[in-house]
């Protein structure tokens, strides 16, 4: 719009320096003209014959041609300059390229390079832009990458400690068994001897002592016992970690699919269980006929292991001044055409003066190295712009903090 | 202290889960016969354990409650030298690993392989039945958790720090100049074996043993202790320097034209570069005593060896031998540190690495013993 009209005031065009000189010629030139045929032609004032309103009308014209130039045309151009260059400045790029008023002469060159900086400006705000798209990407696949490797470290310390005390009781139990079964040869000898030579049964307790078996036999019988059933344990808890490893084959898709939220969260309880398990005890208060929910299940487990491991952090924290075993809670329920989730911790809470900067990018309590600051950045806009779901919390200080989830059981179209 | 000559050997495992340590206990069932077993869930009971018992060996998980493993190692290598300490953990981290050992001994991973914790225990109780008890040279020994290098050593590494990848050949210069920098790698990645029966023959195994996380973590200036300069004049530590440049040069080549195996030739190079590292340990068991034994052999008539015997129990070569042998270096080697000073019997004479370094040390010191 605002091209079309600077067209249409820009009536002649000629250069605003033409423009000047023409004005200056006619206003200067003319009335000594007019002046010169009064006094030598028509010296009454009497004929205002067409050449007195000819010359007359030329030197207005001269005065207007100026007055257009001085009083309109540059403080427009000026005026729609500053205009243009304070919005650059102030970071809103213009709709389109600033076109001024007869643009042939040097404020035409301003006009020009006026565009050509909007140009390249305009070119380098879309790579800035399409960089951090990319850089955003890249934070989140790294922060997905962190998340997936904090957990299979989780993952193989969970899982090498039962290894250890298995693979223990079963050299043990190997062991044993030849124990056992070398007995029950020996023994089984001794009763085909005592068959033929000894009639009594006192030879054959005094034969099985011999052997040395009695004391042994009680021994190993409680050791094998123990040991399997400490191993089954153990091998429970090592296929307890394997089931919800499968959780893992839905982290990279990004497909929503009807999920058991209530499924998800304990296994990112069992996954983040050596964040815990010394610092504090885990409740679950699960809605047992929670909606199944459409979701990125990868994500939303990502978002849960965050705010477990952090409610974990703040219960250490406490739990080191000597505050004991602190609790974690869990929980789940159905709230109209919405699931909310709690991760609810016994914590410190979270301290007045950063409850506003928790959801800031790079903002982190935590000593370097330990976070990022990019977890409840990454988290909160999983459960917003992916779910079209809300992240909260409710934090007292002195009793810990509560972090609310809520998502939506259908999603709607237009959020893809 | 338990001074009987057949003593059994007390270990203690302090792990804060149950059935870690009843996995353990069973395991380990067939050697109750030589090795006594206590079995506790934390670590303040392993150290009220200490104060009225005497142990060997302890071996301990890391992430415990109220206190945890490196905390309680801590501890103990203050209050108790004398013992021996394991880590047995399944929350290492690779480049933390080598952190640990500031405190351990040896680290081991859980699940470690079956046999390994068995053979790598009687591995170091054997060495400990080899160092005399009664206190100083059991705590000089294994109260060592880092051997303090020249400033030399360590000024280049605060060079190579400002590299940004470790420049290799001019660390392979540092080991070959300092002998005690050299022991350093070796005790890093000894203490870090996960296999059993895995020894060292040359440094370049001990380099790549420790890989290049363990490599960040020896060339760190930070963490690397520095001699006195009392201890390297009293040592002599330059004059040990400039032999090494020798047996670099020439003897060596010299000694090893009869010599094909490059495994041998490997061993014998390794044996020359350390066989004088018992000195340091000596001096830091008692600096004082030792200038003056050092002194008294110079002047005197008595031999170094058998002023150290006298004084320390032990000779330099022994010390040297045992140091070796617990940072994982083979039997061969140890065996021809420790008797470097012991004459060869007649049918030695041709027995590789030993004669080899038997040689080396006679042509260095001229023939005579210093």
């Amino acid at each position: 719009m605002p091209e079309r009209r600077n067209k249409l005031f820009s009536l002649p065009r000629l250069g605003a320096r033409h423009q000047f000189f023409l004005a200056i010629l006619l206003i200067s030139v003319m009335p000594i003209l007019v002046l010169a045929y009064v006094v030598l032609v028509d010296r009454h004032f009497l004929i205002l014959n067409s050449p007195t309103i000819w010359l007359m009308a030329c030197s207005i014209g001269g005065l207007m041609v100026l007055g257009y130039g001085i009083i309109f045309k540059y403080p427009s151009n000026i005026a729609h300059l500053h205009k243009n260059l304070e919005e650059i400045v102030k970071g809103q790029m213009p709709d389109s390229h600033v076109v001024l008023m007869g643009i042939e002469d040097d404020i035409g060159a301003i006009e020009k390079a006026v565009n050509v900086i909007i140009d390249q400006l305009r070119e380098r705000i879309d790579l800035v832009e399409k960089q951090k798209e990319i850089l955003e990407r890249e934070l989140c696949q790294a922060n997905k990458l962190k998340a997936i490797g904090a957990m299979a470290s989780g993952i193989a310390h969970e899982i090498n400690t039962p290894v250890q005390f298995v693979s223990d009781n079963a050299r043990y139990i190997s062991r044993a068994t030849q124990n056992v079964f070398g007995f029950i040869r020996s023994l089984k000898r001794t009763l085909e001897t005592c068959e033929e030579s000894c009639r009594h049964v006192g030879d054959l307790t005094a034969n099985l002592s011999e052997l040395g078996g009695n004391e042994d036999m009680a021994a190993i019988e409680k050791e094998v016992s123990d040991a399997l059933s400490e191993s089954l344990e153990g091998l429970d808890r090592i296929a307890s970690i394997v089931r919800a490893m499968r959780g893992f084959a839905y982290m990279g898709k990004q497909e929503k699919v009807t999920t058991d939220i209530n499924k998800i969260i304990e296994n990112a309880v069992t996954m983040s269980r050596h964040e815990w398990k010394h610092v504090a005890e885990i409740e679950y208060n699960l809605d047992p006929a929670l909606p199944g929910v459409e979701c990125i299940p990868g994500d939303i487990m990502q978002v849960l292991l965050n705010i477990i491991v952090n409610a974990a952090h703040a219960v250490r924290g406490v739990c080191e001044d000597g505050g004991g075993m602190g609790r974690i809670i869990a929980g789940s329920r159905t709230e109209k055409d919405q699931v909310a989730v709690t991760i609810t911790d016994t914590g410190g809470g979270i301290p007045e003066k950063v409850r506003d900067q928790i959801f800031e990018p790079f903002f982190t309590t935590k000593k370097y190295g330990d976070g990022t600051g990019q977890g409840l950045v990454i988290s909160r806009s999983i459960i917003i712009n992916k779910h079209g779901g809300s992240m909260t919390f409710e934090t007292e200080k002195g009793k810990g903090t509560t972090f609310i989830i809520r998502l939506p059981v259908r999603q709607e179209e237009k959020s893809a | 202290m338990n001074s009987s000559g057949s003593h059994k050997a007390a270990i203690m495992f302090i792990d804060d889960e149950k059935q870690v340590l009843s996995g353990l206990r069973r395991s380990l069932d067939e050697k109750r016969g030589q090795w006594n077993m206590k079995f506790v869930e934390s670590g303040n009971e392993a150290l009220n354990l200490l104060e009225c018992e005497h142990y060997d060996i302890v071996v301990t998980d890391l992430k415990m409650p109220v206190m945890d493993g490196m905390k309680l190692l801590e501890i103990v290598k203050e209050k108790h030298p004398s013992v021996i300490r394991f880590l047995l953990s399944a929350h290492v981290r690779r480049p933390f690993i080598f952190d640990t050992l500031a405190v351990a001994h040896h680290v081991l991973l859980k699940p470690c392989r079956s046999g390994v914790l068995e053979s790598i225990i009687s591995r170091w109780l054997d060495i400990r039945n080899h160092v005399p008890a009664g206190g100083r040279m059991l705590s000089a020994v294994f109260g060592l958790n880092s051997i303090p290098v020249m400033p030399t050593t360590r000024e280049c590494l605060m060079r190579i720090k400002n590299l940004k990848t470790i420049d290799l050949p001019s660390v392979a210069d540092l080991f070959e100049d300092d002998t005690a920098f050299a022991l350093e790698c070796f005790r890093m990645a000894g203490g870090t074996v996960q296999e059993s029966g895995r020894v060292f023959r040359g440094i370049d195994e001990a380099v790549s043993c420790l890989g290049h996380e363990g490599m960040e973590r020896l060339v760190d200036p930070e963490r690397i202790k520095v001699m006195s300069s009392d201890m390297i004049k009293i040592l002599d530590m330059e004059k040990i320097r400039e032999r090494h440049a020798l047996v670099g040069s020439g003897i060596i080549a010299r000694i090893s034209v009869g010599v094909d195996d490059p495994l041998l030739h490997k061993e014998i190079k390794t044996a020359a570069l350390l066989y004088d590292v018992g000195r340091i340990i000596l001096f830091l068991a008692d600096p004082v005593e030792y200038e003056r034994i050092l002194l008294d052999s110079n002047g005197g008539s008595r031999s170094l060896c058998e002023l150290e015997k006298n004084s320390f129990g032990m000779t330099h070569a022994d010390a040297g031998g045992h140091i070796l042998a617990m940072c994982g270096l083979s039997s061969e080697i140890t065996e021809a540190v420790r008797l470097h000073h012991t004459v060869l019997s007649a049918g030695e004479k041709e027995s590789g690495i030993r004669a080899a370094l038997y040689q080396i040390n006679a042509e260095i010191n001229g023939g005579a013993d210093d």
